[in-house]
């Protein structure tokens, strides 16, 4: 009796773990020039709708490229369930209101937040995010040079937002490097001790507010912490938790989002002359331009938990698995948008998901497209045609993208 | 002809009353109200604008037959 094994013998290989996707090792968070993030995925999304990243030492995470799938998972919540949206950490500890939530219970605070963020609401304050605004930009327009990150891009957004809450804005440079810690954290989980201690540096903060407030209400139509004070969920107001959470939630959603976006922005204005001109002379392409910096620069790397164990156009997810949905990829697919890695800052029809599709669309999309407007009206308003100083070699990080610094030059009349 | 709205996937960007105030409005939430249904000839552009921008994909235009 003789055994010969023969390759057919040999039971046939299992079909390997991650289906017909390609397994790769993409560094998605570490610092390199600003449009490389953008190339590189371009060039991933032309050879892959999906992939299975295993960058990050958490056991890697799926990754969809394309703008179809990115739409149909995030509008398919019971599947890609919103548990975790941060791909290296799929047991966050800590849950956000209403980021983390399903329905039902998900809709509930977001009826009571949308009339806040609605545009009617957010026009109201439109007066003072566009002075705001003019004395951020006032304060270096005269000098001929700023680096537009740290003058401009993070202070702006960072000055709403506690315009909003009645906060002052001197507090802007603490709140802003909170914020910076934690999503340095969500680029690299050995950051996390910074994280956790920034989150308590910010609940201690609006704890503070909260307590203030409760002594001394203001009217809640236009104080945010008094609305939400006596703002209710199933007929009962919320507790002090929730409106920490809440606050937190929203400080880390609205201030290193626009941030990013704002630096983006700029940073294609100045290093394409053409459509910097084009919107000194035609500023009425402004609100179109906006959606097309969202559309080519989306920022958000955002994420999916898988609920239950699913093939997803023959990618074979497991229950527990991180999926990225790779905004800054899907919304330059080639399939949707014609000339996609263009920018045209005219472009007409324009379905870009920057700010997310499905039930968790971004609840402060219309305040983010205020800020974007007018921080591209009052900058060239006030700032002469500007340009990146020779020799300046520029970075952008990942995890959120975003430029590390953003050194710009203009002539000042009489100097 | 027919604009229609799909409410259940409809999540609130807002493009539609933003591209074609003409046809679409705001809620107070910021949700679409229809004002226009059956689109007159003349607003054509508006509602294939409004149809065009929505990032969910929940407006439909219905060309006359």
């Amino acid at each position: 009796m003789t055994t010969t094994a023969r390759a057919f013998d040999v039971p046939p290989e299992t079909a390997p773990p991650k289906g017909a996707c390609p397994v790769i090792n993409w560094d998605f968070a570490s610092s390199r020039p600003p449009l490389d993030f953008y190339l590189e995925l371009d060039a991933m999304r032309e050879a892959s709708p999906f992939y299975y990243n295993e960058f990050g030492g958490t056991g890697g995470f799926w990754m969809l490229t394309r703008y179809d799938e990115v739409r149909e998972a995030y509008q398919t919540p019971e599947i890609f369930s919103s548990d975790s949206v941060t791909v290296l950490d799929a047991n966050p500890p800590y849950t956000f209101i209403p980021t983390h939530m399903k329905a039902p219970e998900h809709q509930k605070y977001r009826r009571l937040l949308n009339p806040r963020f609605s545009p009617a609401t957010v026009a109201g304050i439109e007066p003072s995010t566009r002075q705001w605004c003019r004395d951020v930009v006032g304060a270096f327009a005269d000098r001929g040079s700023c680096d537009a990150v740290t003058d401009f891009a993070g202070l702006f957004p960072t000055g709403v937002f506690l315009n909003i809450l009645g906060l002052p804005f001197s507090d802007a440079p603490q709140l802003l490097e909170w914020v910076t810690a934690v999503f340095a954290a969500m680029a690299d989980p050995s950051l996390q001790d910074g994280m956790v201690n920034a989150m308590a540096g910010i609940s201690v903060y609006f704890a503070e507010l909260l307590a203030e407030r409760r002594a001394r209400p203001l009217d809640p139509d236009t104080d945010f912490m008094s609305f939400l004070i006596t703002g209710e969920v199933d007929g009962r107001p919320l507790t002090d938790e929730e409106i920490g959470n809440l606050c937190l939630v929203l400080v880390l959603a609205g201030l290193d989002t626009v941030k990013s976006q704002i630096s983006y922005t700029i940073w294609h204005l100045a290093t394409h002359p053409d459509d910097q001109q084009l919107l000194r002379d035609r500023p009425e392409l402004i609100p179109t331009a906006v959606e097309e910096m969202l559309r080519a620069y989306a920022v958000v790397m955002d994420g999916r938990k898988v609920a239950e164990d699913v093939d997803f156009h023959g990618c074979p997810m497991k229950k527990g698995d991180m999926v990225m949905l790779t905004l800054p990829s899907a919304t330059r697919d080639e399939l949707v948008f014609p000339e996609a890695t263009r920018v045209e800052l005219d472009r007409e029809h324009n379905v870009h998901v920057a700010f997310a599709a499905g039930p968790h669309r971004c609840l402060g999309a219309h305040l983010a497209r205020q800020e974007l407007a007018v921080a591209i009206e009052e900058w060239h308003r006030l700032v002469p045609t500007y340009s990146v100083p020779a020799g300046v070699e520029l970075t952008a990080h990942g995890g959120q993208l975003g430029l590390d610094s953003l050194p710009l030059v203009w002539n000042v009349e009489g100097a | 002809m027919r604009l229609q709205i799909d409410t259940d996937v409809c999540t609130g960007h807002g493009r539609c009353y933003t591209r074609a105030a003409t046809l679409v409005a705001s809620d107070d939430e910021g949700f679409p109200v229809l004002l226009v249904a059956d689109v007159p000839d003349e607003l054509g552009n508006d509602a294939r604008l409004a149809a065009s921008s929505c990032p969910e994909g929940a407006i439909t235009l219905i060309e006359a037959g």
